[in-house]
C-alpha cells in the first residue's frame, strides 16, 4: 500500500540566471511501515524533498499522492491540517518553543486540532511517558539535554499519531549515546505501523532502516533496499551499486540485532513493558530475545 | 475550528510578564492617551453632576430672563454652542421696566429682578473691591434656599441698609462664621449684616452667579444708591403651579417682547432648558478635547505596531514551527491579535488605575469632582481593545503569511 507517491517531482527557485534546481524529476513511491533513510551530500535536496513530502512546500513540477489522494491543489489551510494530522515533524535543531513547558510544547499540536484542555494534557503526559521524559514535564526546553529535548521533540511528533513521521537529521547535533536512544525511538514508532522517512548522513543510522535512498544534485541516483540491523552496503562503501533484496531470515537476524543492541535501562523499553504488562508476557519476551 | 484562545491569552500575559520593561515602554502611549481620555470626560461628567444638582436644587420649572439673545438654531453642532456661550454674557438690554413687567405677570407666584453694583466694601477686616447684588425679599423661595443663620430682608422693614451674605464671603470679609450684626460700609452707606445663607450647591462652568461669594441687599436700595443706574443681571420668576409653567414662560416672552419694541434682546427660559444649553455646550468642548487626547491613543497604537513587529521577526522562527506542527494560518494570526490586544489592554489598565490617582488629585486640589463611572471604563476597555486590534492587525496579518519554510529556517 503506498502512501506516498511522487511522480517526477521538481522544485526550482529563484528566476533567470540565480535559478537553482533542488529537486530534479524526483520520482518515488513509498509504502505504509517503510523505515526509508535518505542520504546524500549537503545541497542533494534531501531537505527539499522531505518539505514537499511535509506539504511545507510546494513542488514547482510534477505530481504528489499522499495517501492516495493528489495534495497539489490543495489550499493553505487544509494542508496545514493535513500536516497537523498526518505527519509528524523531527528536526535537527529540535525546534521546541523555548517559552512554553516540555508538556505545553507536546500538547500544542492537539490544541491547534481543537483538542480540550485536560484531554491535551492527559494525552501529552501519556506520550512522555512514552518516551521516558514524564518526570521533566514542567521543564523548560533549556533546563534539558539536547538528547532529552530530541525526545520531547518526537513525543511532539507523534502527540497527533500521524501516519508519517519526517525527520530531518535528527542526530545530527546529538552525541553518540543520545544518537543511540534517539533512533532505538524511532524504530520503535517503526514497529507501530508508522511509516518513517529519516534524513541522515551518518551511515550507522541505516541500520534502522528498511531502505535507503541516495540523492544527489536534486535526483534520486539510487534506491536500495537494506536489512534492518545492518548498515546498507552502499552506505559503508559510498560506491553506487546496485545490491540485491536481502532474503527475510537476513531481515529476522537484522531485527534481533537490533534487539539486543537495545541498552537494558533504555527508558523507551521500559515504558514499552509497562504498558503491555500483562505478567509472563513479558518473560516470554525476554527468553526470546536471549536466543 | 476550535482555537486555543485562552492558552494564547496565558502565553502573551506570559510574554508580557517575562518583559516587564519592554512592555511597559510600549503600552506607555497607551497609557497617557487612556488618562488623558478618561480624566477629560470624568471631569466633564462631573461638572454636569454639579450644574443638574445645582438646577435640582433651585428647581427645574424657575424661570430666568437674561439679557442678550441665544442662537437657537436647531442645528447642535460644536461651533453654534460656542456661540451659544459666548451670548450669554452681553451688556445687560435688562430694565427696571422688565423686572416690574414680569411681577405683574398672571400666574406668577415669585419673582425678584437682580441688580449688580460694583464697588468698595469696608468692614472691621479691610476693604475689598466686590459687586453686591440686589434682589427682592423673595429670592429665597426663588432658589429654594434657606439661611443657615438670621433671617433674609424684607421689603416692609424701616432700614433699607441691611444685607445677606454667602458662606464663603463670612469668613473671607469679616474673619468669623457667624459675622450677625457685623456692619461694613458700602457706597457711603453702612449696611448691618442680618443673615448667612445655606451653602449653595455650585458647579463649575455654570453660568450663574457665584451665589457663596455674594453679599445680597435689597434690590430698591441698590436702586436708591446707584440712581437707578444698576444694570439688572437677570429676572427669576417662579409661576404658582409647576405645570403652567411653560406657558408663563411664553406670556412673560410675549410681554417683555412687546416691551422691548419688537426687539428679541432678551431670553426667557427655564432652568432645565439652561442644563440643556449647558450641557450641550458641555459635550461639545468635552468631545472635542477627547478627541485630540484621543490622538496620543493613535501614538500608542503605532508603538504596539512597531513592537509587534520587531516581536515577529524575532519570532519568525517559532512561526515557523508551529506552522509545521499544523497551526493554520488564521490560528496564527488570532495569536497575534490576541497578543496586542492583551498587550493595549495591560495598557489600558494602567492607565484606568492612573486616571482614579489624577481624578483623585484632580478632586483634592480644585473645585471640580470628576466622576469615574461604568460607561467611562467601558470607553477606556473599548479604546483600548480596539487599539490593539487595529494596530495589531498589520503585524499579524505578516505574521500569518510567512512562508513556513524560511521561517523555519531563521535564525
Amino acid at each position: 500500500m503506498s502512501i506516498i507517491e511522487l511522480n517526477d517531482v521538481s522544485k526550482i527557485y529563484g528566476f533567470g540566471d540565480a535559478t537553482t534546481v533542488a529537486l530534479e524529476e524526483v520520482s518515488l513511491t513509498i509504502d505504509e511501515n517503510e523505515f526509508i533513510a535518505v542520504m546524500g551530500p549537503s545541497g542533494s535536496g534531501k531537505s527539499t524533498l522531505m518539505n514537499v513530502i511535509g506539504l511545507l512546500d510546494r513542488p514547482t513540477y510534477g505530481k504528489y499522492m499522499l495517501n492516495k489522494r493528489s495534495v497539489d491543489k490543495i489550499r493553505t489551510n487544509r494542508r496545514a491540517k493535513i500536516r497537523r494530522d498526518m505527519i509528524g515533524f523531527v528536526f535537527q535543531s529540535f525546534n521546541l518553543l523555548p517559552r512554553l513547558t516540555v508538556l505545553e510544547n507536546v500538547a500544542l499540536p492537539l490544541a491547534y486540532k481543537g483538542v480540550g484542555l485536560k484531554r491535551r494534557i492527559k494525552l501529552a503526559e501519556n506520550m512522555l511517558e512514552r518516551v521516558g521524559m514524564d518526570d521533566k514535564k514542567y521543564f523548560y526546553p533549556n533546563q534539558l539535554s539536547s538528547g532529552q529535548i530530541q525526545c520531547v521533540a518526537i513525543a511532539r511528533a507523534l502527540i497527533n499519531t500521524p501516519k508519517i513521521i519526517i525527520a530531518d537529521e535528527p542526530t545530527g547535533n546529538l552525541d553518540t549515546t543520545s544518537s543511540r536512544l534517539i533512533m532505538e525511538l524511532f524504530s520503535d514508532i517503526h514497529k507501530t505501523g508508522s511509516t518513517v522517512l529519516l534524513v541522515t548522513h551518518n551511515p550507522e543510522i541505516t541500520r534502522y532502516a528498511s531502505r535507503v535512498v541516495y540523492m544527489r544534485d536534486g535526483a534520486v541516483v539510487l534506491d536500495e533496499n537494506s536489512a534492518i540491523g545492518d548498515i546498507a552496503e552502499t552506505a559503508s562503501q559510498t560506491i553506487y551499486k546496485k545490491r540485491p533484496r536481502k532474503t527475510i531470515d537476513d531481515d529476522l537476524a537484522g531485527v534481533s540485532a537490533i534487539m539486543d543492541s537495545i541498552p537494558q535501562k533504555s527508558p523507551i523499553k521500559k515504558a514499552l513493558v509497562k504498558k503491555k504488562s500483562k505478567p509472563g508476557r513479558k518473560r516470554k519476551n525476554n527468553t526470546k530475545r536471549k536466543k | 475550528m476550535t482555537v486555543s484562545y485562552r492558552e494564547d491569552i496565558f502565553l502573551a500575559i506570559r510574554t508580557i510578564r517575562k518583559s516587564k520593561l519592554r512592555s511597559f515602554l510600549t503600552v506607555l502611549g497607551i497609557i497617557i492617551g487612556i488618562v488623558s481620555v478618561v480624566t477629560i470626560v470624568s471631569v466633564a461628567k462631573g461638572i454636569e453632576k454639579q450644574i443638574s444638582g445645582q438646577i435640582n436644587s433651585t428647581g427645574k420649572d424657575l424661570i430666568v430672563v437674561r439679557p442678550g439673545q441665544l442662537s437657537k438654531s436647531g442645528s447642535n453642532s460644536l461651533i453654534n454652542s460656542l456661540n451659544e456661550l459666548s451670548s450669554i454674557n452681553s451688556v445687560s438690554s435688562l430694565s427696571q421696566a422688565d423686572v416690574n413687567s414680569v411681577a405683574n405677570t398672571s400666574g406668577i407666584s415669585e419673582s425678584s429682578g437682580i441688580n449688580v453694583i460694583n464697588g468698595k466694601i469696608t468692614t472691621s477686616q479691610g476693604t475689598y473691591s466686590k459687586s453686591v447684588l440686589g434682589t427682592s425679599d423673595q429670592f429665597p423661595d426663588l432658589m429654594n434656599q434657606k439661611l443657615a443663620y438670621g433671617e433674609y430682608f424684607d421689603s416692609s422693614s424701616t432700614n433699607i441698609y441691611q444685607a445677606v451674605i454667602g458662606q464663603n464671603i463670612a469668613e473671607s470679609f469679616f474673619g468669623e462664621s457667624i459675622p450677625l450684626g457685623q456692619s461694613f460700609t458700602f457706597h457711603g452707606q453702612t449696611f448691618i449684616v442680618r443673615g448667612i445663607f445655606n451653602k449653595f450647591s455650585t458647579a463649575p462652568l455654570s453660568i450663574t452667579a457665584d451665589y457663596n461669594n455674594s453679599i445680597f441687599i435689597p434690590y430698591f436700595t441698590a436702586e436708591s444708591l446707584t440712581n437707578s443706574t444698576a444694570p439688572v443681571y437677570e429676572i427669576l420668576a417662579k409661576a404658582s403651579s409647576a405645570n403652567n409653567a411653560s406657558s408663563i414662560e411664553k406670556q412673560i416672552n410675549k410681554n417683555l417682547y412687546k416691551l422691548h419694541g419688537d426687539q428679541q434682546d432678551f431670553t426667557v427660559m427655564q432652568q432645565s432648558q439652561s442644563l440643556a444649553i449647558t450641557s450641550g455646550v458641555l459635550d461639545s468642548i468635552t468631545m472635542l478635547i477627547a478627541i485630540i487626547a484621543g490622538i496620543s491613543l493613535v501614538v500608542g497604537g503605532v508603538g504596539i505596531m512597531n513592537v509587534t513587529l520587531v516581536s515577529i521577526t524575532e519570532r519568525t522562527k517559532e512561526i515557523g514551527i508551529r506552522k509545521s506542527i499544523g497551526a493554520t494560518n488564521s490560528q496564527i494570526l488570532i495569536q497575534f491579535l490576541i497578543e496586542s490586544s492583551v498587550l493595549s489592554l495591560f495598557g489600558g489598565l494602567l492607565g484606568v488605575i492612573l486616571s482614579f490617582l489624577v481624578d483623585y488629585i484632580i478632586g483634592a486640589t480644585t473645585s471640580l469632582s470628576p466622576v469615574i463611572d461604568l460607561p467611562i471604563l467601558g470607553i477606556a476597555f473599548l479604546l483600548s481593545l480596539s487599539v490593539g486590534i487595529i494596530f495589531g492587525s498589520l503585524p499579524a496579518f505578516k505574521a500569518a503569511r510567512k512562508d513556513p519554510i524560511l521561517a523555519l529556517r531563521y535564525e
